[in-house]
């Protein structure tokens, strides 16, 4: 959600705002991330499931793959957010490069992924291919 | 783990729905108290606003109907142990 009001954000001083505001929450997505392989490997563990079935491999899998989905879109983050605090204490003018950044197919196509990794993530955890 | 066995699409929407549900709550509350400290922002305001009315309360839909599918699904009108999670009474 934030990540769009950035892409959205008429001037860069906005861009910035909202690009910091990611950097906030970032701490509770680690703590919930983590928490959620922490708790499902305990749950594989207390129900006697294998360690090595095709569906638990294929969550941790998608699990690795969707952090660095959201690691390398969160870098991308960081290049707009540094550009548009320059920006917004110079004139506080969107320039050719903010927009660039902001509109870049790669930075968007991280986060994308990494929130498609995530549903596939679900999908395989109800789903349970294999077992 | 905990969904073995059970309807996959209902789960999917009902689990699928709390957790964008969570995540608009969260970003309504991180934009409502950047919003307080900066009264001057108004796109602070508006963000707040149609975050909740475009993603928080039809990802609350999502998840209530999926709830009550998996429910009628799981326990008819016969079944004696009413879960509790579900507060359909």
């Amino acid at each position: 959600v934030l990540n769009v009001l950035s892409q959205r954000a008429e001037r860069p001083s906005e861009t910035a705002l909202f690009l910091r505001l990611i950097r906030t929450v970032l701490p509770v997505i680690a703590i919930g991330s983590f928490a959620t392989l922490i708790f499902g490997l305990w749950l594989v563990h207390n129900l006697h499931f294998d360690f090595w079935s095709f569906w638990i491999v294929a969550a941790i899998v998608l699990w690795v793959l969707s952090g660095a989905f959201g690691g390398a879109g969160g870098k991308h983050q960081e290049r707009a957010r540094k550009l548009a605090e320059r920006l917004a204490a110079e004139n506080d003018t969107s320039d050719g490069e903010l927009r660039a950044i902001l509109r870049d197919p790669r930075g968007s196509a991280m986060s994308w992924l990494a929130g498609f990794a995530t549903l596939l993530l679900l999908v395989d955890m109800i789903w349970k291919p294999g077992l | 783990v905990i969904a073995y066995s059970r309807p996959f699409l209902p789960l999917f929407l009902h689990v699928l729905g709390a957790m964008t549900l969570v995540g608009a709550i969260l970003a309504v509350l991180i934009l409502t108290v950047a919003a307080w400290g900066r009264p001057e922002v108004a796109a602070l305001r508006r963000a707040a606003f149609w975050t909740l009315l475009i993603v928080a309360i039809p990802a609350w839909i999502v998840m209530r109907v999926g709830a009550e599918w998996i429910y009628s699904k799981e326990f008819g009108s016969s079944s004696g142990d009413d879960p509790t999670w579900s507060a359909s009474a």
